[in-house]
C-alpha cells in the first residue's frame, strides 16, 4: 500500500494500537506490520511526530522506561485519547461503507 | 548511512533548538532495528531525515510563533500604565482632541482589540500547533504590526501637540514595531516549516 495512503489515517491506527496496550515507536511499528500483515509498511520514522502531535493534543501520555539495558519512550492512551478514537472508527466506518457502496455499484 | 551520519543530517535539518527527546527516540528506534535487520536497512525504512525533521520542527515554529505574537500583545499592556503616568495631561478639552490624533488613537485601539481576538483564538488552539494556530498567530501579528507602526507616528504627533511630552516616548514606539518585526520573522519561518 502507498505510504502517502497510510499516514492519513496513522493517528487513528497508533491510537488503535495503543488502546490494546502502551509501547514505544519501535514496538508499535511492529504491531501494526504484523497485525497488517505487511500492508503498512511506510517510513518508521513518521510514527515520531505523529505520537508527538498526539501527545500534545491530550490523548497520550508517555514516560521514559527506567531498568532496561536501552532506554525507550513509552506512550499510553488517555481517556481523551479513547473517546478521539470512539469518534475517529465511527468516521471511519461510515466512511468505509461509503466508498464500498460506490465501487461496488 | 551509518545511524551516526542519519542522526547528524537529523541534527542539521532540525536546526537550533531543543530537539532532546525526538533525537533519543529516533537513535533508540534506530539501535534495536539495526539490531535486526542491520544499519543500512533500518536507516532505509526509517525514512528521509530532511523530512522528519520538518515534521518535527513545524510545530515547534508554530508555537514559538504564538509566543511572540503574545510578546509582542504585551508589549502595548506593559506599554499602558508607563503612558498614562509620565504623559503630561493634554491641553484640550475632554471630546475636542484633534482629529488627526483621534483616529489614530481610536485605530490604534481597534487593532489591538482585533489582535487581542486572533491571539485568544491562537489559545485554543495552542496544544495542536497545527494550521489554525498559525493562521490566528499570523493575523494576530500583521494587527499589532499595524497598531505599532501607527503608534510610532501618534507618538511624534503626540509629542508636537502636547507640550512637555517627554521625547523618549516616540522611542518606545520603535521598541514596539522592533517586537512586531522579531514577530513577523517567527510567523514566516513556522509558515515556511509548514510549508
Amino acid at each position: 500500500m502507498r505510504s502517502d495512503s497510510v499516514k492519513g489515517y496513522l493517528e487513528l491506527l497508533l491510537l488503535a494500537e495503543l488502546d490494546r496496550g502502551p509501547g514505544h515507536g519501535y514496538a508499535l511499528i511492529e504491531r501494526l506490520r504484523d497485525r497488517s500483515a505487511g500492508t503498512f509498511a511506510f517510513p518508521e520514522g513518521t510514527i515520531y511526530p505523529a505520537l508527538h502531535r498526539l501527545e500534545r493534543g491530550g490523548m497520550l501520555t508517555s514516560e521514559w522506561s527506567t531498568g532496561k539495558a536501552r532506554r525507550r519512550r513509552i506512550y499510553s492512551i488517555r481517556r481523551h485519547g479513547r473517546a478521539v478514537l470512539q469518534d475517529h472508527l465511527r468516521e471511519w466506518r461510515l466512511f468505509a461503507r461509503a466508498v464500498e457502496r460506490v465501487v461496488a455499484a | 548511512m551509518t545511524i551516526e551520519e542519519y542522526l547528524a543530517r537529523l541534527r542539521r535539518s532540525l536546526g537550533p533548538g531543543l530537539h532532546r527527546r525526538a533525537l533519543a527516540e529516533v537513535e533508540a528506534h534506530l539501535r534495536e532495528s539495526a539490531a535486526e535487520v542491520g544499519e543500512d536497512e533500518a536507516v532505509r525504512r526509517f525514512g528521509s531525515p530532511e523530512e522528519l525533521a520538518r515534521e518535527l520542527r513545524g510545530p515547534r515554529a508554530t508555537r514559538l510563533a504564538a509566543v511572540g505574537a503574545f510578546v509582542l500583545l504585551l508589549s502595548f499592556v506593559a506599554l499602558y500604565p508607563v503612558a498614562e503616568n509620565t504623559l503630561p495631561p493634554a491641553p484640550w478639552p475632554a471630546g475636542e482632541q484633534p482629529s488627526q490624533l483621534a483616529w489614530k488613537q481610536d485605530l490604534v485601539t481597534a487593532l489591538l482589540l482585533f489582535a487581542a481576538g486572533a491571539a485568544a483564538v491562537g489559545t485554543a488552539r495552542l496544544r495542536r500547533a497545527n494550521g489554525s494556530l498559525l493562521a490566528a498567530t499570523a493575523v494576530a501579528v500583521v494587527a499589532g504590526s499595524a497598531a505599532a507602526i501607527v503608534g510610532v507616528v501618534l507618538s511624534f504627533e503626540w509629542a508636537d501637540a502636547v507640550p512637555g511630552t517627554p521625547g523618549w516616548l516616540p522611542y518606545v514606539g520603535f521598541a514596539n514595531v522592533a517586537v512586531a518585526a522579531v514577530a513577523a520573522a517567527l510567523v514566516l519561518r513556522a509558515a515556511r516549516a509548514a510549508s
